[in-house]
């Protein structure tokens, strides 16, 4: 097993954008004999876009894309809600789906994907993440090889991450000063005219929350007020354009 | 036994990574109540990211119960990317004989009971880290910590050379600032916390296939 993750975090290493992320990605399933792994980056709020970098066919992620499947998918929904992993699949919380989240899965197994064992990711605030390994096995030998390996996913799962989160996400970087994906974001509708209070309510966090984001950008911007951090930040944005 | 994991023996060292990213969350998600992001019970930042060198303390039934990540100054890193505000308008020290230290922690139970009293297990982690930094013909360990780790390096006898002003940032001090490496800072740690030989041990041989 360890040769299968040097190579995996060797392969991370050398990846510098999606492609080389999803052949990574791939190579990694085949070497642990999973059709499937994926890894979603969720959006602040419950109805934003998710992306997603994955090894499933892409006949499968271009169809879920194009149904909108991401907006009932189950697994995301979990993801959303849940602290700890979680397995799914056959059986899984059968009565609390509607009928259109069934038919969901049939269609997943139809392309091979019949449980899935899911790390979810999150800050302060919430989920930011989430990682995927699929298999189109039954559900009882695939929980017994994810008990088997399961540091060696964790492992996987937050390598995989933190390598997605400084090469793939936004660089967040004003004035020179790397920011957190949270004040950045909180400083984004500040350039656009929102109080902390609309803030709040626009990505589901509370008033308090904001506030202490924006309290942590004023200090890193070594600014006195909110609107000289949002002058550097609109002064970087002209620079780039 | 503090183990030296370098980037070409992650694979060697799953068990240990698991455990360090676990402890990593005890500390700075559970203890400290830090900003940092989390997944399955660790903690992990886009740091990590940079092929870091780890020391980490482990116990004699193989639990890992300190560790701390060490950076080249001349590539990204904490103090430089993301606090560079606690260098008050002075550059960031970058050379190839200086690195960054960061998430340097220790399970609770090896933090030492007594107030004033620093614990053995923090000297090795300490001693580790200058033995370290002689193996690689370093000058300067620089970090950013807070003024309760500050407390504890001066009564170590291994003061932090500060860089910038103490400010608030989050619910903690932060602090920059330079460590001392040098053979006379190791026997001061070494007499100081009653080690009495390398605290550091380095695997020279890949795992076999």
């Amino acid at each position: 097993m360890h040769h299968i993750f040097q190579r995996f975090v060797d392969g991370l290493n050398d990846s510098h954008d999606p492609n080389g992320f999803r052949s990574t990605l791939e190579e990694a399933a085949l070497a642990l004999d999973l059709p499937c792994f994926a890894y979603a980056r969720m959006p602040a709020q419950i109805d934003g876009a998710v992306s997603l970098i994955a090894s499933y066919p892409s006949i499968w992620t271009d169809h879920y894309f194009e149904c909108h499947y991401e907006a009932l998918d189950p697994v995301i929904l979990m993801a959303h809600q849940s602290v700890e992993p979680f397995v799914w699949g056959e059986e899984w919380n059968e009565s609390n789906l509607t009928e259109r989240q069934k038919a969901f899965f049939e269609e997943a197994a139809v392309f091979g994907i019949r449980c899935g064992f899911t790390i979810p990711i999150r800050d302060g605030d919430g989920p930011i993440a989430a990682v995927t390994f699929a298999s189109s096995e039954k559900r009882e030998s695939f929980v017994r090889s994810i008990t088997m390996n399961r540091r060696v996913l964790q492992l996987m799962a937050i390598s995989l991450h933190c390598h997605a989160r400084r090469k793939l996400w936004p660089s967040n970087i004003v004035a020179g000063v790397q920011l957190s994906a949270r004040e950045m974001e909180c400083l984004v509708w500040a350039t656009q005219g929102k109080s902390a209070w609309a803030t709040a309510k626009i990505i589901g966090v509370s008033d308090a929350t904001v506030r202490f984001h924006l309290a942590n950008v004023r200090t890193k911007l070594r600014v006195c007020s909110l609107r000289q951090a949002v002058a550097l930040l609109n002064r970087g944005q002209t620079c780039n354009s | 036994m503090l183990v030296l994991v370098t980037p070409d023996r992650y694979g060697s060292f799953i068990d240990e990574l698991t455990q360090m990213h676990a402890l990593r969350y005890r500390v700075f998600k559970k203890r400290l109540d830090w900003e940092v992001e989390t997944a399955a019970g660790m903690e992990v930042d886009s740091f990590d990211a940079l092929q870091p060198t780890y020391l980490l303390r482990r116990d004699g039934d193989g639990a890992v119960s300190g560790c701390v990540r060490l950076l080249p100054s001349q590539g990204p890193n904490m103090l430089r990317n993301t606090f560079p505000v606690l260098l008050d308008g002075r550059e960031c020290p970058a050379g190839p004989d200086i690195w960054e230290s960061s998430r340097f922690a220790l399970d609770q139970a090896h933090l030492g009971q007594v107030a004033g009293i620093v614990s053995s297990s923090t000297y090795e982690l300490f001693a580790g880290m200058v033995e370290f930094g002689l193996s690689r013909n370093l000058s300067t360990i620089i970090t950013v910590t807070d003024v309760r780790v500050e407390r504890i390096l001066r009564r170590a006898q291994w003061p932090l050379a500060r860089l910038g002003t103490a400010r608030a940032l989050g619910n903690t001090k932060a602090v920059a600032g330079s460590l001392e490496i040098s053979r006379t800072a190791l026997m001061r740690l070494r007499h100081a916390g009653n080690l009495h030989g390398p605290a550091l041990w380095v695997p020279v041989i890949d795992e076999a296939a």
